[in-house]
C-alpha cells in the first residue's frame, strides 16, 4: 500500500467521487492528474457543481468512523487507506468549502495531504505493531524524520484525528509555547470537523501537576509542618484515565537534546502566616541581625510553635544574607499587582521574570518602603511565603503513562540524538525511519563560506583582526551582509543565539543604521521571546511577512525551529528568496539543519551564511581542547563529537540527578497521599526551603446549579448559602483573574455566558434570581453590569 | 448544553489556569441528560487542561443516588460531595469545594 501511495504522483478528486478517495490512493485509473500550482507541482482537488455538501459532510464523518473502528480490530491496510483517505478528504473538503478560498473561482482546491504526509502517517501506523491498551506497561516508540518545510503540522494533525475516531485521549507535545499554540490554532477546524480533540501542549505543560492537585499538595504539606494529621486526600495527584493515551512529540529529537535531558521541573508549595511575616520584617528592619538572634526571638519562637516541623535555622541560613543582599544591591524590580507579584529585570536578556526567592520578598518590603511606591507594606508582607518543595518531574518523564509515543522531526539524525538515545532507550529502541521530500526536485539552498569576527561593541570585546581592525568586527559584518541583501530586494532572516545577543545588535543599528537608507529598507522586524504568548499574533504576523523583499528580521535560536517563513513572494524567489544568518556556532548539527531549513521551504530558493564571534570558538575550544575552523566541515563535525564527549559524562550525571530527584518526589507524594512515613516528608520539605512571592494561578469556577422543581425551598436556601461562602472565598483571594460563571439546568440547560470578574458579581441579586427560578427559570442577573442591562 | 461551550472556551490550549466546575444537583430526572456519566466523561476527555468537576449532591431518591454514585465512578477528575441530609449537603458540600479549592494560599510556579 506505502509503495502504492508513493507511486501515484496525480490525481483529481471532485466532490461527486471524494468518498472513493481510496481509490487516489490505491487504484491507477481516470481521475489522476497533475497540476501546476505556481512553481509546485501538486496534486488537485477539481470541484464540480454541487450544492449539497452537508450530506457530503456526514458521508464522510459516517465513513471515517466505520473505517476507524474497523482498522481498531482488524488493523489491515486496507481499512487504514479507507481511514487515511477518508481524513485527508476531511482536510480537502474543509479547504474547500472555507469561505474566500482563493481556490474556488476556478472549482479547483489543492488535495490534502501531500503524498510525503500520507507516507509518513500510513508508515507510523503501519510500524505501530499492537494497539495502545491501557494496561500496557512497554509502549511502542515510533520517529519519523519529516524534512523541514515538509507540514509535520498536518502529520500531527492527521494522526491525532485518527486515534481520537479510535478512542485514543491524544497529547501533543511541543518544545515551544508559541508554536504549540499555532499548532492547537490552526489544527481546530479539522479537528473540530470530526468532533475531536487533543491537547497542545510544550512539555513542561504537559508535565506538571494540574493546580488543583497543586493545591492539595500545598495544603497538605502545610499540615506536616504544622505538625498536624493529614486527612483523606480528594483525589490522586495523577492523570489516570480509561482511555488508551497516545504522546506525539514535535521535534522530538528536541527533548532528547542535551539541554532537555538533564532538566527538571519543580514546583514550590507556598505556606503563609501571620507569624512568619512578622519574623522576616524583624530582619528586614534589622531588629535581629544573625541567624541565631532571629531563631530565638520572640517571632522567631512564634514561627517555631506555629511550624514545629519546619527546620528554621536552616531556612534562616539563606534568608538573613538575603536581607542584607537586597539592602546594598542594585537588582531592578517591578510590582505586578494584578498579580500579585515581584519582577525582577533580568541582568540577561533585560525582561522581567517573576522569581521565588527571599531576595524578592525583600525587595518588596524596599519597594513599600519608597514614597513613590505602588504597593504598600502591607501588601508587601502579604508577599510572603516559605516555599517547601512540592512535585520534582524530569523532562523524560513526559512519555511515561502513555501508551504509544511517537515523535516527528526535522533533524532525527541529530549526532546528540543518536547519543542520547543509546543511553536513554534501553528496553524500547523507538523505530525510526526518514521520510522522502515532496520537493527538493533540485538543490536550491546555497551555502556561503562562514565568516569569523572580533568583537566590535563594549559588551562583545574580542580579538580584532589587526590587520583590517575596521572591518573585521562581528556586528558590522552582521550589518554589511543584511546590507548586501536588501541591496538586491531580498529578505533576510538573522539569527541570535540569545536575547542579550540581539537586543545588543538592536542598539548596535541604532547607532549604525542600515544602509542603504530607510525607504529601501522596510522596517527591521524582532521577533519576541518565544515564552511571550500574550504576543502570539505579532509573532505570526511578523513570521508571515518575513520572507518579503528587502525584510530584515531578527530572531533567536528558539525560532529556528518550526516557524514557518513562507516565501510567496515572486519577486523575492527571483532574486533568490530568503537568506539566513546564523550567528553563532551550533554544538548539535540538528539546530543548523533546523536553521538552515528556515529558507528555502517548498523548493524555493534561498542562501545561508555563518557569521560567528572568534570569542565563541575559543569557548567551544575551551570545552573540547579541539580548534574550531568553521570553514571545514570535517573540522566542524569532529568539533562537534568533541564536544559531545567533554558534555557526555556532565549529561549522565544530569540526567542521573534528575531521576533521583523526580524519584525523592515521587515518594514524598505516596506519602503525602496515604499520611505515612512522616519523618520522610519533613526531610523532604525541609531539603531545600526558601521564601518569596509567589504568583497566584488564576481560578475560573463554573457554577451549574439545578433548578428543577425538587430543588424548591431549603435546597435552593442551601445552594444559596453556599454559593455566597464559596464567593466570599474568591473575593478573598483577591486575584483580579480570578472569574465566575453561573447558569442554571432543569429539564434544559442555560446557555454557558461570558465569565466574569468575582468583584462583579451581585450576590444579593443573584441568590434572588436563584430562588425565583427555581420549577425551571434562569438566572438572569449574576454580575452588576446585568442590571445596568 | 454546556459542555460545547467550554470546551471551545478553554480547550487546547495548554493554558495555565485552573478550570473548576461545581454541579448543584440531587440527580434526580432531567439532570441525568444533563450531567449523566456519559456527558461527564465525554467532558472530562476532552482536552480542557486541569479541568477538575465537583458534584455537590443534594437529595436522597433511590434514582438520584444511583445516578451519583455511577458519576463518582466517572474519572479522578469528579469528586461527589455527598452527606446524609438534602439542604445541609448543599451548604457544606459549598464549603468543602471551597476549602479544598479556593482557600488556598500563593502559589509559587517557576518563572
Amino acid at each position: 500500500m506505502v509503495s502504492a501511495v508513493l507511486g501515484r504522483r496525480e490525481c483529481i478528486v471532485t466532490f461527486d467521487n471524494m468518498l472513493n478517495c481510496d481509490t487516489v490512493f490505491l487504484a491507477p485509473g481516470p481521475f489522476c492528474r497533475c497540476v501546476r500550482v505556481g512553481i509546485v507541482e501538486k496534486i488537485v482537488l477539481l470541484v464540480q457543481d454541487r450544492t449539497d455538501t452537508s450530506s457530503l459532510e456526514t458521508e464522510i464523518l459516517d465513513r471515517s468512523r466505520e473505517a476507524a473502528s474497523r482498522y481498531w480490530n482488524s488493523k489491515s491496510d486496507d481499512d487504514l487507506a479507507e481511514l487515511v483517505a477518508m481524513v485527508c478528504v476531511a482536510r480537502s473538503f474543509i479547504d474547500a468549502t472555507a469561505p474566500g478560498s482563493g481556490l474556488l473561482q476556478d472549482r479547483t482546491y489543492l488535495f490534502e495531504c501531500h503524498l510525503m504526509q500520507v507516507y509518513a502517517i500510513v508508515s507510523l501506523f503501519v510500524s505501530q505493531k499492537a494497539n495502545p491498551n491501557t494496561s500496557t506497561t512497554n509502549p511502542e516508540y515510533h520517529f519519523r524524520s519529516i524534512g523541514t518545510g515538509e507540514g509535520k503540522s498536518i502529520v500531527i494533525c492527521a494522526i491525532c484525528i485518527m486515534w481520537s475516531l479510535m478512542g485514543c485521549s491524544v497529547d501533543v507535545a511541543c518544545f515551544s509555547k508559541i508554536l504549540a499554540a499555532r499548532d492547537a490554532n490552526n489544527s481546530r477546524p479539522w479537528l473540530q470537523f470530526f468532533g475531536v480533540t487533543a491537547t497542545f501542549g510544550t512539555i513542561d505543560s504537559l508535565i506538571k501537576v494540574a493546580p488543583q492537585f497543586q493545591s492539595q499538595i500545598e495544603q497538605r504539606s502545610a499540615l506536616v509542618l504544622r505538625g498536624q494529621p493529614l486527612p483523606a486526600m480528594i483525589a490522586n495527584a495523577t492523570n489516570a484515565t480509561t482511555q488508551p493515551r497516545v504522546l506525539v512529540i514535535d521535534e522530538v529529537d528536541v527533548l532528547y537534546s542535551e539541554g532537555m535531558v538533564g532538566q527538571v521541573w519543580c514546583d514550590a508549595s507556598q505556606h503563609k502566616s501571620e507569624e512568619i511575616s512578622q519574623l522576616f520584617l524583624d530582619i528586614w528592619e534589622q531588629k535581629v541581625s544573625t541567624v541565631q538572634e532571629a531563631v530565638q526571638s520572640a517571632n522567631g519562637r512564634a514561627v517555631q510553635q506555629a511550624f514545629p516541623n519546619l527546620k528554621l535555622e536552616q531556612l534562616l541560613e539563606r534568608v538573613v544574607p538575603a536581607a542584607e543582599e537586597v539592602r546594598d544591591g542594585t537588582f531592578i524590580y517591578e510590582v505586578d499587582n494584578d498579580r500579585g507579584r515581584i519582577l525582577r529585570r533580568s541582568n540577561e536578556d533585560g525582561r522581567l521574570q517573576q522569581h521565588v526567592e527571599p531576595q524578592d520578598f525583600f525587595a518588596a518590603l524596599k519597594e513599600a518602603s519608597s514614597p513613590l511606591s505602588s504597593i504598600t507594606k502591607e501588601q508587601a508582607l502579604d508577599m510572603i511565603a516559605v516555599s517547601t518543595p512540592a512535585v520534582a518531574k524530569h523532562a523524560l518523564s513526559l512519555p511515561r503513562g502513555y501508551h504509544a509515543i511517537w515523535g516527528v522531526s526535522g533533524t532525527l539524525a541529530s549526532q546528540f540524538y543518536e547519543c542520547m538515545a543509546s543511553t536513554l532507550f534501553t528496553n524500547s529502541v523507538p523505530q525510526k525511519m526518514e521520510m522522502p521530500t515532496s520537493f527538493a526536485q533540485k538543490q536550491t539552498l546555497t551555502i556561503q563560506d562562514p565568516i569569523v569576527c572580533g568583537g566590535d561593541v563594549p559588551e562583545l570585546e574580542g580579538p580584532f583582526d589587526s590587520n583590517n581592525r575596521e572591518n573585521s568586527g562581528y556586528f558590522l559584518n552582521i550589518k554589511k551582509e543584511i546590507e548586501a541583501v536588501v541591496e538586491r530586494s531580498r529578505a533576510a532572516l538573522v539569527v541570535f543565539e540569545t536575547q542579550a545577543r540581539l537586543n545588543a545588535f538592536r542598539e548596535y543599528i541604532q547607532g549604525h543604521p542600515i544602509e542603504p537608507p530607510s525607504q529601501d529598507v522596510r522596517a527591521v522586524k524582532y521577533l519576541p521571546p518565544t515564552s511571550a504568548t500574550d504576543k502570539y499574533s505579532v509573532i505570526d504576523q511578523t513570521i508571515r511577512v518575513a520572507a518579503s523583499r528587502a525584510r530584515v528580521t531578527l530572531a533567536t535560536r528558539a525560532f529556528g525551529r518550526g516557524s514557518d517563513f513562507v516565501c510567496t513572494d515572486a519577486l523575492l524567489k527571483s532574486e533568490g528568496g530568503l537568506h539566513v544568518i546564523q550567528t553563532f556556532w551550533s554544538p548539535d548539527n540538528s539546530e543548523e539543519v533546523q536553521i538552515k531549513g528556515r529558507t528555502c521551504r517548498q523548493d524555493n530558493p534561498g542562501s545561508y551564511r555563518q557569521i560567528l564571534w572568534a570569542n565563541d570558538l575559543k569557548d567551544i575550544q575551551a570545552i573540547t581542547n579541539v580548534p574550531v575552523n568553521v570553514a571545514s566541515v570535517t573540522d566542524v563535525e569532529s568539533a562537534r563529537a568533541a564536544y559531545f564527549n567533554a558534555r557526555k559524562s556532565a549529561t549522565e550525571a544530569q540526567i542521573a540527578d534528575a531521576a533521583e530527584q523526580e524519584e525523592a518526589s515521587a515518594e514524598f507524594l505516596q506519602n503525602l497521599h496515604n499520611g505515612t512515613n512522616m519523618d520522610s516528608m519533613i526531610e523532604y520539605l525541609n531539603a531545600a526551603p526558601s521564601v518569596g512571592a509567589g504568583a497566584m494561578v488564576p481560578y475560573k469556577v463554573v457554577i451549574s446549579c439545578d433548578v428543577s422543581g425538587s430543588m424548591c425551598g431549603a435546597n435552593i436556601d442551601a445552594a444559596c448559602k453556599g454559593l455566597e461562602v464559596l464567593l466570599e472565598a474568591l473575593q478573598e483571594r483577591d486575584c483580579e483573574h480570578d472569574e465566575v460563571e453561573i447558569h442554571t439546568f432543569s429539564s434544559n440547560v442555560q446557555q454557558l455566558r461570558a465569565m466574569g470578574a468575582v468583584s462583579d458579581v451581585d450576590k444579593a441579586a443573584l441568590t434572588a434570581n436563584l430562588k425565583s427560578s427555581v420549577g425551571g427559570g434562569t438566572v438572569r442577573i449574576v454580575y452588576r453590569r446585568d442590571c445596568a442591562a | 448544553m454546556p459542555f460545547k461551550d467550554m470546551v471551545a472556551k478553554y480547550g487546547s490550549s495548554g493554558d495555565s489556569l485552573a478550570l473548576e466546575m461545581l454541579v448543584v444537583t440531587d440527580g434526580d430526572e432531567g439532570s441525568s441528560q444533563t450531567y449523566g456519566t456519559k456527558q461527564l466523561k465525554t467532558l472530562l476527555d476532552c482536552s480542557i487542561p486541569n479541568l477538575h468537576v465537583t458534584i455537590v449532591a443534594c437529595g436522597s431518591s433511590a434514582s438520584g443516588q444511583k445516578q451519583l454514585a455511577d458519576i463518582a465512578s466517572v474519572g479522578e477528575h469528579i469528586d461527589v460531595v455527598t452527606y446524609d441530609n438534602a439542604a445541609d449537603n448543599i451548604a457544606a458540600g459549598f464549603a468543602e469545594f471551597t476549602k479544598a479549592r479556593v482557600s488556598n494560599p500563593l502559589r509559587a510556579r517557576e518563572s
